[in-house]
């Protein structure tokens, strides 16, 4: 016999209860400001934001900053910035931009996914990341999240919630564990 | 796959030969503990989210057969490998054969629990497979040739100077340095040429999702993400029970783990994978070793409820005072405690009596099993089946047969009386493990005195 047919038969000969799926309740947001609540969250998490009117404006912020547009990634078509990278250039990469497709005021979160990302580990090799995120799809919390994206539509997508970090060593924080260093929230119209 | 000590009581006893650390390490993870309890306080419908879970769970376990055949379908339909592994040895053996179809020699390792129950590392290493663990605390414990203590915070038992000390001889950090920034970053720089030259990535699973074939992998590092998207194979460990019905489940655990387990709103990173990249392949091994084993029991099958958050090893007094190797099992604490004797109910007989009941870990469970209830049935099954230490059965016996009649009691009593009250070598000798660390008073009369004085001033 299969292990598989010997777990599903094993489980299968279990004497079991029914026990009915739960439905999942509307729940209320913490505040009744979404954006400003979002706001002092990211600050919590330790990310930079800028507010903008729209993509197109992220070059004009980004100019003063010591970046080589050589060295960024996005997955905007209209930022004139690198779209696709073979392996052994991801990792010089300095800035990752991606695109923010919805927010979660709750806890910061935001939901990326790997529609037009030349390589999946773009979402974290690069020494920073930029995410842009219009106001407009900002919800309360993971319920409403889930309500608003479809998990299986793309084959990778993740919620970022801040830079990478760890408290491995004695519980100290430390930001750039093996992800981004720092994380920018572009937030536009 | 364990090794050190047999028993909890012999590995606490090591762990409190240093009284300093033993503090240390109870107030490293009270803070963790208190971190929760802000976290929990700020959200309204906590207890309800609570009992959500606990029926998601409960539901989804009432039905494992039906999700584990609709996972399978769905995820193969995504383009993802499925393998089932009914034991141990199974599971490490389909790694070591997908590992040799694509001749992969170096492999990166995420947070896996499920690994470690399994004994997987050293099973490849004695193939010649470089298994490097990423996550930081892993690596550290990896590089010191031990086990991780705690679930969510595997170095939690080493101070950073012995971090530092390890890093400088493994990684040529400066000698003597342990600021975590520092040392941080130099285990970044040490794993990045790890995970830009891995053949293959291995991670854990913290939720499969039935009706999408998909799954989720939770992190802070971003070592998960890392790993499986910079290699050709990634492969993806789950126990069966991680399975959850839909995407709209994952909103009720994902507002639970991290509160739980660290006290912040939700992981740096919650990536889902629903299918590979082109040319890439994802293989999903699917682990029962002793979980329906487990499910067949009424009185413990919730315990397959667990996220592995680590709230309940956080509050437990007794892992905070004993630290995580004296549990000699891959997830101690208490959860570990009810979850071991189901494998191996005769090795891991001391793990249900390393608590004091006080039902801390029951109160701040995301997935409300009843740890306590439980640790108390296993005593019941563990002394059935004749696994009580022998001093404690001889005691148990005895306190029985006094307990139970009336004469001897009092005569017990008396006696207990005058020992307490007399030269302190009568209590306080080899013979009696009780006073090694308790003072005991001296009573001036015995309950039966106090009792026949007092009944009538109700």
């Amino acid at each position: 016999m299969s292990s598989k047919s010997s777990i599903i038969d094993a489980i299968r000969n279990i004497e079991k209860e029914e026990v009915h799926l739960p439905r999942i309740p509307y729940f209320e947001g913490l505040s009744y400001d979404s954006t400003a609540f979002f706001l002092d969250m990211l600050q919590r998490l330790g990310v930079e934001v800028i507010q903008g009117n729209s993509i197109e404006d992220i070059p004009y912020y980004l100019q003063e900053r010591e970046f080589d547009s050589k060295k960024i990634f996005t997955q905007f078509s209209e930022l004139p910035y690198r779209k696709t990278l073979k392996h052994g250039q991801l990792e010089s990469i300095q800035l990752s931009i991606l695109n923010g497709k919805v927010a979660v005021a709750e806890n910061g979160a935001i939901w990326v996914t790997d529609e037009r990302l030349s390589n999946r580990a773009l979402t974290v090799i690069g020494e920073h990341l930029l995410i842009a995120i219009s106001k407009r799809n900002l919800v309360w919390n993971m319920h409403e999240a889930y309500a608003n994206i479809s998990i299986h539509e793309h084959g990778y997508g993740m919620f970022i919630s801040g830079p990478s970090k760890t408290a491995d060593i004695e519980q100290s924080l430390v930001k750039g564990a093996h992800g981004s260093k720092s994380l920018i929230v572009f937030i536009y119209e | 796959m364990e090794k050190g000590n047999s028993t909890h009581p012999v590995g606490a006893e090591a762990f409190n030969k240093d009284k300093k650390r033993v503090a240390w390490h109870d107030k490293a993870l009270w803070f963790v503990r208190e971190k929760r309890d802000k976290a929990a306080h700020q959200i309204p419908e906590w207890e309800q989210l609570r009992e959500l879970a606990a029926q998601i769970k409960a539901h989804t376990l009432s039905q494992l057969d039906l999700y584990l055949e609709q996972f399978e379908k769905n995820a193969l339909k995504n383009g993802i490998h499925i393998h089932w592994a009914k034991d141990a040895e199974e599971h490490n053996t389909i790694i070591a054969d997908i590992l040799e179809n694509h001749q992969a020699k170096k492999v990166v390792k995420s947070k896996s629990m499920l690994t470690e129950e399994c004994g997987l590392n050293p099973f490849l290493e004695q193939r010649n497979i470089e298994v490097i663990d990423t996550d930081l605390g892993e690596r550290i414990v990896q590089l010191a040739d031990e086990k991780p203590s705690h679930i969510v915070l595997p170095a939690i038992h080493k101070k950073k100077e012995e971090v530092g000390a390890l890093f400088h001889q493994h990684l040529h950090t400066q000698k003597g340095a342990s600021d975590p920034a520092y040392l941080t970053q130099e285990a970044r720089k040490h794993l990045r040429t790890k995970f830009l030259n891995a053949d293959a990535a291995i991670t854990g699973v913290n939720f499969a999702v039935a009706n999408t074939g998909g799954f989720v992998v939770c992190t802070n590092e971003g070592n998960v993400d890392m790993g499986a998207n910079l290699a050709k194979v990634h492969i993806a460990c789950m126990g069966i029970e991680k399975l959850v019905p839909s995407q709209e489940h994952l909103g009720v655990f994902l507002r639970l783990l991290a509160r739980s387990a660290t006290g912040q709103p939700i992981t740096t990173y919650s990536s889902h994978f629903h299918r590979p990249k082109k040319g890439r392949e994802i293989h999903i091994i699917l682990v029962d070793n002793g979980r329906t084993n487990q499910l067949a029991k009424p009185d413990f099958k919730s315990s397959l409820n667990c996220i592995r958050c680590g709230a309940c090893m956080n509050t437990c007094p007794v892992y905070r005072r004993s630290g995580g190797h004296s549990y000699n099992y891959s997830i101690p604490g208490p959860i570990g405690a009810i979850l071991s004797p189901g494998k191996d109910l005769k090795k891991y007989s001391s793990l249900p009596f390393a608590s004091t009941l006080c039902g801390s870990c029951t109160d701040v469970c995301p997935v409300k099993i009843d740890i306590h209830t439980q640790l108390y049935k296993w005593r019941q099954i563990i002394g059935k089946e004749g696994h009580l230490p022998k001093g404690k059965k001889t005691v148990m016996q005895l306190t029985g047969k006094v307990m139970g009649q009336s004469k001897t009691f009092s005569m017990m009593s008396a006696i207990g009386k005058k020992i307490l009250g007399g030269p302190k070598v009568l209590a306080y000798n080899a013979l009696n493990p009780w006073t090694e660390d308790r003072d005991l008073p001296s009573p001036n009369f015995t309950f039966k005195d106090w009792y026949k004085k007092n009944k009538n001033n109700e």
